[in-house]
């Protein structure tokens, strides 16, 4: 267990701007389990990038067991045995489970392919994974997030892999299927794998890793040995953030006011979700909990106007609008701030600027054209108010970090002045220090009286922050929590069982 | 020595001057393009100091490129928004068409043109309608289109040239307003339209949102449908543009002459910097495109290189300008 396997010693990577990696050393030991922590731009995806053969490093050396490698294109990461599973996977949706496994690799027979074989060999992996007799000739579109994250885990032990690294796997699984993820991490680390793991769970990797290595602004700041679990959250918040973070939740000033400003009464959609009833108080905040799939986001977008509808009324301040598309969404004055900000809520090709002003074009322009320095004063204003970084209002969106992406959705539905703000899992994949300033965001928005839907699969954050809690189950509002009787136990419960 | 990196280096408040010379220099396509095209041209005057860079080839360059340019505008929009226009070329033939059979049957030469123009824009419409509501892919439904715009202009021709006579049209194809060719006049307005638009104004940027990310548009509450029903609609009546110009230029309305102009047009907004998966592109690079395309065919006909020559040439600079912008992209 004392060897390592991977040395990545004095790794330096600069960008145009910034210098994301500054003289970083990471080592691995051969079947070990070590996490590497940081907020966002800190540096982590960027080294386990290089040992991807994503970027090539501007110094530094990687040592492949004690043996000097050079790692220039992803291809030579897959040769000597690195097998990366990115938070997007890699896989070929219209292909099957089969196709997927064998891609680049496939078993012929004369000029055909052997598909029995490939077949049997598939269902094997997948076995050996703990998912018996799956059907591997379904097509990955129509498998599960966690289906197809096993897919990817089944490529890497088909590249027979000596080094796995994990970009932030369990942040879209359930609980269920976190716990089933870390039992099949526990059976590869038996088999000698070592594996790098990437989470914002700080939970998880207290509880489970051997060793934490912590980045702050690309440089190491220390690693942690976690031989016998003793080592806690708070520490590694500590390292991360550079100070001590005195509450993870911000105080919230609560409103007196119960004036209602959203009434969704009756709500349906065929297959999706089902009579969901509920009142949203000014400056009240309102939380979703319930397991992924359950059918949160549908019922936001179907409040949006960006899902139809079957049927249902929505009132806001008491009057009935009508809600075909998000465009009359926005004009009541209701905001939505998608579950993937990176398909739904940014344009990565366009800069900072302009994706601030997406929602609100109309606002900044005069006949059609827009006035720079109206925009440019209010962008700079919600720049500076959101400390988004860097704050370059002209850079390409897809050069942020995700808080920073994350902010820039804020901003733009902020810009937009809304009295209701549904925020679907804005934390998602975001760091500590990033975490506590969207929260902060959130009670100040509360404070002024807006109304705030906040949905989310991370149930102590909801705790932390909402006022009440709705669980959804299968696409019906199953039980009410208010904030003087929170319950973990009662609110896990209520979303799991029938 | 040249790079080519779309447009959008961010802007450091920290940078040095050299930097910044460096970063308007080299920073943007349209400056590669741009030194590109100054390198062919200081060849050209040393190869052929008394033939290319005189007024007369000059003028011959711009009357050339006019057409071009202009439905490359129209290209271009559409290739930002996400889209493709393969009914661009038959579109233009067919407005050419309906003007002379206006003015055959008597019109004057303003509402002949406007005629003209109503049905480019019709055009470009049902292509945006077809598109937006059907929802069939952009490169089918132009490509439906293309076939519907050709077989109506042999439809009414029956295969025959219309000759023009009629003086206006034939001062926007081929006059000139003191030193400079009416048309290169009309390119330029166009041009500077284009560009205003496109970076100017709330239009601009929704095409860029629809075309970077359809969804995020759609879900940031704007219209996806109706910007790109008036994307199609507005390279309809570009295409129509083009058409007075051509008929102007060649002394009558040729059925064939809208053949391959669609193909020019993708050429040019390609070699200008524009993504093929949308979101990205700007009309400068275009014009450039257009230039680049236009002074290399004149200048392979100065060297007397063969006319079906000059066709390789242009596909081989299609190709290795486009590598070299994907090889340098990857960096």
């Amino acid at each position: 267990m004392d060897k390592n396997i991977l040395e990545m010693n004095n790794i330096t990577k600069a960008f145009p701007g910034v210098v994301a990696l500054d003289n970083v050393s990471f080592h691995l030991r051969k079947g070990e389990f070590h996490a590497i922590c940081g907020e966002n731009g800190a540096g982590k995806s960027t080294l386990m990038k290089i040992l991807g053969g994503v970027y090539t490093p501007d110094a530094g050396e990687i040592l492949i067991n004690g043996k000097s490698v050079q790692i220039g294109t992803p291809l030579d990461s897959i040769l000597n045995k690195i097998s990366i599973i990115y938070q997007e996977f890699n896989l070929v949706p219209e292909l099957s489970i089969t196709e997927n496994l064998f891609l680049g690799k496939e078993i012929r027979k004369g000029i055909g392919l052997n598909k029995k074989q490939m077949h049997k060999e598939a269902k094997k992996t997948l076995a050996r994974l703990g998912l018996k007799d799956f059907d591997c000739e379904r097509l990955v579109s129509n498998c599960s997030i966690a289906i197809q994250q096993l897919v990817e885990i089944g490529k890497a032990v088909f590249y027979d892999a000596d080094i796995l690294v994990m970009d932030e796997p369990t942040a879209v699984l359930s609980e269920k299927e976190t716990t089933a993820l870390f039992a099949l991490i526990e059976q590869l680390l038996a088999k000698g794998i070592s594996i790098i793991y990437i989470s914002h769970r700080l939970e998880e990797i207290v509880s489970t890793c051997h060793r934490v290595t912590v980045l702050r602004d690309g440089k190491n700041v220390k690693t942690l040995n976690n031989d016998h679990y003793n080592i806690n959250k708070e520490d590694i918040i500590k390292l991360m953030v550079g100070r001590d973070m005195m509450d993870y939740y911000p105080e919230k000033i609560r409103l007196q006011n119960k004036d209602v400003i959203l009434e969704v009464k009756n709500l349906s959609k065929e297959k999706t979700f089902r009579h969901v009833n509920f009142q949203l108080a000014k400056g009240e905040i309102l939380g979703f909990s319930g397991l992924v799939g359950a059918g949160r986001s549908e019922i936001m977008k179907g409040i949006f106007g960006a899902l139809k509808i079957d049927e249902g009324e929505i009132l806001v301040d008491g009057e009935r609008v009508h809600i075909q598309k998000p465009s009359d969404a926005i004009r009541a004055g209701i905001a939505l701030l998608p579950e993937d900000r990176k398909r739904e809520g940014l344009v990565m090709k366009l800069n900072l600027s302009d994706n601030i002003c997406l929602a609100t074009l109309k606002q900044f322009s005069k006949m059609g054209t827009i006035i720079k320095k109206k925009k440019n004063s209010l962008v700079h204003k919600f720049i500076g108010y959101l400390q988004i970084r860097p704050a370059l209002s002209e850079r390409l969106m897809e050069n942020f970090s995700g808080g920073n992406q994350q902010k820039a959705v804020i901003a733009k539905w902020l810009i937009a002045n809304p009295r209701i703000v549904i925020l679907d899992e804005p934390t998602r994949g975001i760091d500590v220090g990033a975490k506590y300033e969207i929260y902060t965001i959130i009670n100040e928005l509360a404070k002024k009286g807006v109304g705030i839907i906040f949905v989310s699969s991370e149930l102590l954050e909801l705790i932390g922050v909402c006022d009440r809690i709705l669980v959804v189950r299968e696409g019906k509002i199953v039980s009410e929590h208010m904030k003087e009787g929170f319950s973990e136990e009662e609110i896990i419960k209520s979303a799991a069982y029938n | 020595m040249l790079k080519f990196i779309s447009p959008g280096i961010a802007k450091d408040p920290n940078e040095t001057i050299s930097e910044r010379i460096r970063r308007i220099a080299f920073g943007r396509r349209e400056s590669g393009l741009f030194l590109l095209l100054a390198g062919i041209c200081i060849i050209m005057i040393f190869l052929k100091p008394d033939t290319f860079f005189t007024s007369e080839n000059m003028f011959n360059i711009f009357r050339q490129v006019s057409v071009v340019a202009i439905i490359a505008v129209g290209q271009t929009f559409i290739m930002v928004s996400g889209g493709i226009d393969l009914s661009i070329g038959y579109n233009l033939g067919l407005c050419g068409i309906v003007i002379a059979k206006f003015i055959e049957a008597g019109f004057d030469p303003i509402s002949s043109i406007l005629g003209g123009i109503i049905v480019g824009a019709f055009v470009g419409f049902c292509n945006g309608l077809v598109i937006t509501k059907l929802r069939l892919p952009p490169f089918i439904a132009t490509l439906g289109m293309a076939n519907i715009a050709r077989g109506i202009i042999y439809v009414l021709t029956k295969g025959y040239s219309i000759s023009i006579n009629d003086p206006f049209i034939l001062y926007l194809g081929s006059g000139n307003v003191g030193l400079i060719p009416a048309m290169a006049i009309l390119m330029g307005i166009i041009l500077m339209l284009g560009m205003y638009q496109l970076d100017k104004t709330a239009f601009g940027t929704r095409v860029k949102a629809i075309g970077g990310n359809e969804l995020a548009a759609k879900l940031s509450g704007i219209s996806v449908s109706k910007n790109k029903i008036a994307v199609y609609t507005m390279a309809g009546i570009l295409a129509a543009v083009g058409g007075i110009i051509t008929i102007g230029r060649q002394y009558s309305a040729n059925p064939g002459a809208g053949a391959n102009f669609e193909m020019d047009s993708i050429a040019a907004t390609i070699v200008g910097g524009t993504s093929l998966a949308g979101g990205q592109g700007t009309v400068l690079g275009t014009l450039l495109g257009s230039l680049l395309l236009t002074v290399i065919k004149n200048a392979l006909i100065l060297l007397s290189v063969n006319m079906y020559w000059q066709t390789v040439a242009v596909g081989v600079i299609i190709i290795i300008v486009c590598t070299i912008d994907v090889f340098t992209r990857r960096k």
